[in-house]
This record gives structure tokens, C-alpha cells and sequence, in this order.
């Protein structure tokens, strides 16, 4: 009974760094959870950290597209080709907006590329090369091009196999010569390091649609933009995070065409 | 390992508590994922917050984390969550029975059920809750994709359970 009472004591000591702690861990959830720490980086755009509706401003580049030029909506895509998450959506989800949406005219797909460093050098070797078949072919080449690396690859940056791109080139019925010369010499590696840094200058000057976690504005792959269509080249862009199920877009693209 | 069966018997003899652990399970569960994709579910959250939409959503993580990793690395986590509930549980218990807030296991508790927060994974690359600790590409550059960290934590919460299913006996709450 005495050493029941002297461990009592001795456990009792912990009771406050113990509540202190549980005390923190409840806080930190509490600011995960609201939206995280307004940090507005210095930018004149008075947004609120943490806001999943924030608009901002994304432009489609040159970048390849699917779909009716003059559809009313415009869905951006920021891939990666290795990230595992974006083959998900490229070969579960994509199917679906496409059908629905991107075939019926409502919807016109950009995808536009933001390899991560982590995924390197695979990932930007495969945005190289769905560019180059892009060179021989057009957009709608691109696309499908696009869908050969993601039945390809074993992703995690592991990239294709041995011979994976230029395989993916004949069937495709490129020129397999002209296609592992622009592979080689790298010619869009400009093109895929600028959308790369375009993204990172967004998330900078825009930070409160990526300030979601953990208060610091940071960005995924696969990253959406949806927005209504301009004739400028630059919608104002709804931030759509992650492999998100069809549902999601389905509710986000209903909403808009319904607005 | 008889502590620790003493522990589990005692937990399923006093229904209150095991309703308890139940509900932590299931809690711990939910925020292990939820936390490692915040933007995720405010997106979601954003467009809809309808209950079968949002488990669309959640069931969605699920899958993604499946086919990314394994269905091993969503139950590891499971286990974590399991294990959780039920040390925090019988520590409450032991709480109200004893008044002893803290033992030997209390510390070992509490790291192994925040250590499993950072065992699961995000339906977006790059944003996972372990980029907070500097590992920038996230689960994907372990071996086993976070099921490392997963063992890790259950390792952890056992050997707390053991001791907590020794104190429990000690104080002759649970049998031995």
C-alpha cells in the first residue's frame, strides 16, 4: 500500500508536463484544423490563409489541350508523371470527367507539368517526352502519349522501362529517330522547368488556396484548377487539391456550368 | 503477453470502455489520414459536406493509399489506431479506478499514437504530414511506403499495453 501511494507520488510529477502536452497536441489540431497560421507571404492580394475558394489566376500557357477550344470551362492539370496519385486519377478518374464532360463539349483539359524534384529524373525525362510526342503529333497525340507513360511506368520515380519511351513512340506511330533525338537533347526541358516555376511563383503570390497545410503554402501532384473560360488564356481558377474522386469534380464542374 | 491478455480481458469485461476504445479506434483512424491531407478534405469539404459524399471521399483516400502502397500499409494503420484506443482507454479506466494518471507506459503511449499520424499517406504527392519533419518526397521513399513507421508505432503501443496490463494487475483491478 505504502509503495502503491509513493508511485502515486512519483507518477503525479507527470501530470503537468502530461496536460501540457495533450494541452499543445489539442491546439496544434485546433490550427490544423481552422486552416492553419495566417503567414500572407508579403503579396498585395489580401487573401486569407487557409481559403479552399480563393480564385486565382492560372494561365494555360501553350500548353497541349483536350477538348472543344470553345468550351465553356477549363479544367488545368499540374502533373507529375511519377507520382503515383496522378496515374491514379490519369487511369481511374480521368476517364469519367472525359466522358461526361470533355467529349460533351463543357469542359476543355490543360495539362501542364510540374515534375517533383523528389520523382527525378524520371518524372521530367516523362514530361520531356509526352512533349516531344506533342512536337510530332499534336495535343491529341500529347494526351495519348500521356496515357502510355502512366500504363508504363512503375512510378515513385522508378520511371519506364529500358526502352519504355521509345516503345511508347511506335506504337503511337512516331518517328522513333526524331522522337529519342528530342528525348536525348532535352529540347523542352525550358518548357517543363518554367511551368515548374510558374506553379511555385503562384503558390507564392496567391499562397491562401495552399496554405491548407499545415500553414505553410505548399502544392501536391496532381494539383486542378477549374475555372470558366477566357479568351485571354488566364482563368480565374477554383484550387482543386489531389486525386480527388470523380464526385468531386462532378460537383465542382456542375456548380460552375449551373452558375 | 499474459499482461497484456490480462489487459485485453479486462477492457472486454467492462463494455463502457470498450465502447470507448471503439470510438478512439475509429477517431484515431480517421485522423491519422485526415491530417496527412488537410487540402484534400477542405477541397472536399469545400464542394459538399453531404455524409455520402464525404465517405466517398474518405473510402477514395483509402483506395488511392491502396494502390500506391498496399491494403497492408491502410490496416498497419488500422492497428495503430486499434492499439491507440485501447491503451487510452484502459488508461482512463485506470485513472478513474486509481486516480494514477501516468505510468511507466504513458510516455511510450503517447509516441506510438502520434507516431501513427505520420504512417499514413496523402492522395497528393509531396504533402503528406512527414514533410514536416524534412522528408520532403513523403512514405514513397521507404522501402515498405510508411509500413516501416507503422510497425514502428504498434512495437511502441505494445509494449505500453504490456505495462499498462501490469500496473493494472498490480493494483489488482485486472487479473493476473
Amino acid at each position: 500500500m505504502a509503495k502503491r501511494k509513493l508511485d502515486f507520488l512519483k507518477y503525479q510529477t507527470l501530470f503537468l508536463p502530461a496536460s501540457i502536452l495533450l494541452g499543445g497536441l489539442a491546439i496544434a489540431l485546433a490550427i490544423i484544423f481552422t486552416g492553419g497560421i495566417n503567414i500572407n507571404k508579403g503579396s498585395n492580394t489580401g487573401n486569407v490563409a487557409g481559403d479552399p475558394n480563393q480564385q486565382v489566376p492560372v494561365s494555360l500557357d501553350d500548353d497541349p489541350v483536350l477538348g472543344d477550344p470553345n468550351a465553356p470551362l477549363t479544367l488545368v492539370e499540374f502533373v507529375d508523371y511519377e507520382c503515383p496519385f496522378c496515374q491514379s486519377f490519369a487511369n481511374e478518374t480521368f476517364s469519367q470527367i472525359k466522358q461526361r464532360y470533355i467529349d460533351t463539349g463543357k469542359v476543355k483539359f490543360v495539362m501542364r507539368d510540374f515534375p517533383l524534384d523528389f520523382h527525378d529524373p524520371a518524372a521530367t525525362t516523362s514530361a520531356i517526352a509526352a512533349n516531344c510526342a506533342r512536337a510530332q503529333g499534336g495535343d491529341e497525340t500529347y494526351f495519348s502519349y500521356h496515357d502510355e507513360i502512366f500504363t508504363r511506368t512503375a512510378a515513385n520515380g522508378e520511371g519506364l522501362p529500358s526502352g519504355g519511351y521509345a516503345a511508347a513512340a511506335q506504337k503511337l506511330n512516331l518517328n522513333t529517330s526524331q522522337f529519342n533525338s528530342c528525348l536525348e537533347g532535352e529540347q523542352f526541358k525550358s518548357e517543363v522547368t518554367a511551368d515548374v516555376d510558374y506553379l511555385s511563383q503562384l503558390i507564392q503570390d496567391y499562397p491562401a488556396p495552399f496554405s491548407m497545410d499545415y500553414g505553410a503554402p505548399t502544392i501536391g501532384t496532381p494539383a486542378f484548377f477549374l475555372g470558366k473560360s477566357d479568351s485571354s488564356g488566364t482563368i480565374q481558377a477554383q484550387f482543386i487539391s489531389g486525386a480527388q474522386p470523380f464526385e468531386s469534380f462532378a460537383q465542382a464542374i456542375d456548380a460552375l456550368l449551373n452558375e | 503477453m499474459n499482461k497484456i491478455l490480462a489487459a485485453l480481458k479486462l477492457l472486454l469485461k467492462n463494455p463502457l470502455y470498450l465502447l470507448l476504445a471503439l470510438v478512439i479506434t475509429v477517431l484515431l483512424f480517421l485522423v491519422y489520414f485526415v491530417v496527412n491531407d488537410l487540402s484534400y478534405y477542405r477541397t472536399a469539404l469545400s464542394l459538399s459536406s453531404g455524409p455520402w459524399f464525404l465517405w466517398k471521399i474518405f473510402s477514395h483516400h483509402l483506395w488511392l493509399i491502396s494502390q500506391a502502397t498496399s491494403w497492408a500499409n491502410v490496416a498497419a494503420v488500422g492497428l495503430v489506431a486499434a492499439l491507440g484506443g485501447i491503451n487510452l482507454s484502459l488508461t482512463l479506466l485506470r485513472v478513474v479506478r486509481t486516480k494514477v494518471f501516468l505510468g511507466r507506459e504513458g510516455f511510450s503511449s503517447l509516441l506510438g499514437t502520434l507516431g501513427g499520424a505520420f504512417a499514413a499517406s496523402c492522395s497528393a504527392c509531396g504533402t503528406a504530414l512527414i514533410s514536416l519533419i524534412g522528408v520532403s518526397g513523403g512514405l514513397a521513399l521507404f522501402p515498405l511506403k510508411g509500413l516501416e513507421i507503422s510497425l514502428l508505432a504498434v512495437a511502441i503501443l505494445s509494449v505500453a499495453l504490456y505495462f499498462l496490463g501490469k500496473s493494472l494487475v498490480e493494483f489488482g483491478i485486472a487479473g493476473k
